[in-house]
C-alpha cells in the first residue's frame, strides 16, 4: 500500500461487512492524529438499519409510508377550527358579530359532511331572550351574509349557555342542513333546514358566531367556543 | 356602501343574484322576510336567508328606517 494513492487501490465492490477493517485517524485532542482501524461493525452501529415497512416502520391502515411522493390521506377527519376563546361581548337590542373564522378555501372537497358546535353563553340583563346565530359570508361582515344556523333562545337571566349543533352534507358545493325539529336531545338548535345552501369553499368562508339580543336593552351575550370537524368524501 | 339592485321578484348584490322567496321562521309561519333588528333584517331567497342592513342602498337610495328598507326590496 505504500506509494500508492487510494485511488490507485483495488476496489471491494460490495457493502461494508461487519469484520472489514477500516483506516481512521483519530484525534489526540491536542491538535494530532492517532492511526486506528475501526471494523464494519463499529461503522454501521453508528446508523439507522434499513427502514422495512411494518417492521421497524409503522404503516398508516396497512399501506406502506416508504417511498417518494405525497400519501394522501382520504376520508381523513378534518378539524379546520376549533376554540375556546371568549367571544366579543354584545350589549342590548343588537344582533351583531362576537366571533368568527376563516375556512380557508379548498379546506373541504365539494362533496363533504361537517359538523359546527357553537357556544352562546347570556351573561347579564334582562329580557324575553337571546340567541346564539351563525351566519356565512365570503367577508368578515354580517352584511349580505347567509343564515346558517339558529341556537335556541336563552331565557334565564343570570349565566346561561348551551351547546348549539349544525350538520351540512355538502353535494357539488350545494349543502343540506340537516333538520334538527323532534331531536330528543336538548343541545340541538332549532329548525333551519334547506338542501339548497350556496357552499363553494373553492374560495375561503367567514363563519360569523353572531349574539342576537333584541329581547332586552340590558342583555348581555358572546359566543364563548366553537369547534367545526368534517370529512371530505 | 354596498348596493342592491332590485328587479322583479329579484335582486342582485355583490355581483349575484337572489331570487325572492319565503322562508320558515322560528314560529313555523311561511314569511318572506323577518326583522331582525332596527337596521337589519332578513330575507328569504333561493341561495338562503341573507342578512342586510341599512348600510346597503337599494337601487343608489339611502335608508334609515328599516321598514321603509325592506318595503323598497319587494
Amino acid at each position: 500500500m505504500a506509494n500508492k494513492k487510494i485511488s490507485q487501490l483495488t476496489a471491494k465492490g460490495t457493502a461494508l461487512a461487519a469484520t472489514d477493517l477500516v483506516e481512521i485517524s483519530e484525534s489526540d485532542g491536542a491538535g494530532g492524529y492517532v492511526t486506528k482501524s475501526v471494523t464494519g461493525a463499529n461503522v454501521q452501529s453508528g446508523l439507522q438499519a434499513t427502514l422495512v415497512s411494518a417492521t421497524n416502520i409503522k404503516t398508516i391502515n396497512s399501506n406502506t409510508i416508504l417511498g417518494s411522493g405525497d400519501l394522501v390521506i382520504a376520508g381523513g377527519q378534518k378539524v379546520p377550527a376549533v376554540s375556546n376563546t371568549i367571544g366579543t361581548t354584545i350589549t342590548g337590542l343588537t344582533n351583531a358579530i362576537s366571533d368568527s373564522f376563516l375556512l380557508p378555501a379548498n379546506t373541504f372537497s365539494s362533496n363533504c359532511q361537517f359538523d359546527l358546535q357553537w357556544y352562546p353563553s347570556r351573561i347579564a340583563g334582562t329580557g324575553t331572550a337571546t340567541q346564539g346565530l351563525v351566519y356565512i359570508n365570503s367577508t368578515n361582515s354580517l352584511t349580505g351574509a347567509t343564515l346558517f344556523a339558529t341556537g335556541a333562545n336563552l331565557t334565564s337571566t343570570g349565566v346561561t349557555n348551551i351547546t348549539c349543533r349544525r350538520t351540512v352534507a355538502l353535494r357539488s358545493n350545494v349543502g343540506t342542513l340537516i333538520s334538527t325539529t323532534s331531536q330528543a336531545a336538548s343541545d340541538f338548535s332549532s329548525n333551519l333546514p334547506t338542501e339548497n345552501l350556496p357552499f363553494d369553499n373553492t374560495s375561503g368562508i367567514y363563519f360569523l358566531f353572531v349574539m342576537n339580543n333584541v329581547g332586552g336593552a340590558t342583555l348581555q351575550s358572546r359566543n364563548v367556543g366553537y369547534k367545526l370537524v368534517g370529512y371530505n368524501l | 356602501m354596498s348596493n342592491i339592485k332590485t328587479s322583479e321578484g329579484k335582486i342582485t348584490f355583490n355581483k349575484i343574484d337572489y331570487v325572492l322567496q319565503n322562508f320558515t321562521n322560528d314560529s313555523g309561519e311561511s314569511v318572506s322576510y323577518a326583522l331582525v333588528s332596527d337596521s337589519q333584517v332578513h330575507i328569504g331567497t333561493d341561495k338562503g336567508i341573507i342578512l342586510f342592513d341599512l348600510s346597503c342602498t337599494i337601487n343608489k337610495e339611502t335608508f334609515t328606517d328599516i321598514n321603509l328598507f325592506t318595503a323598497a326590496l319587494y
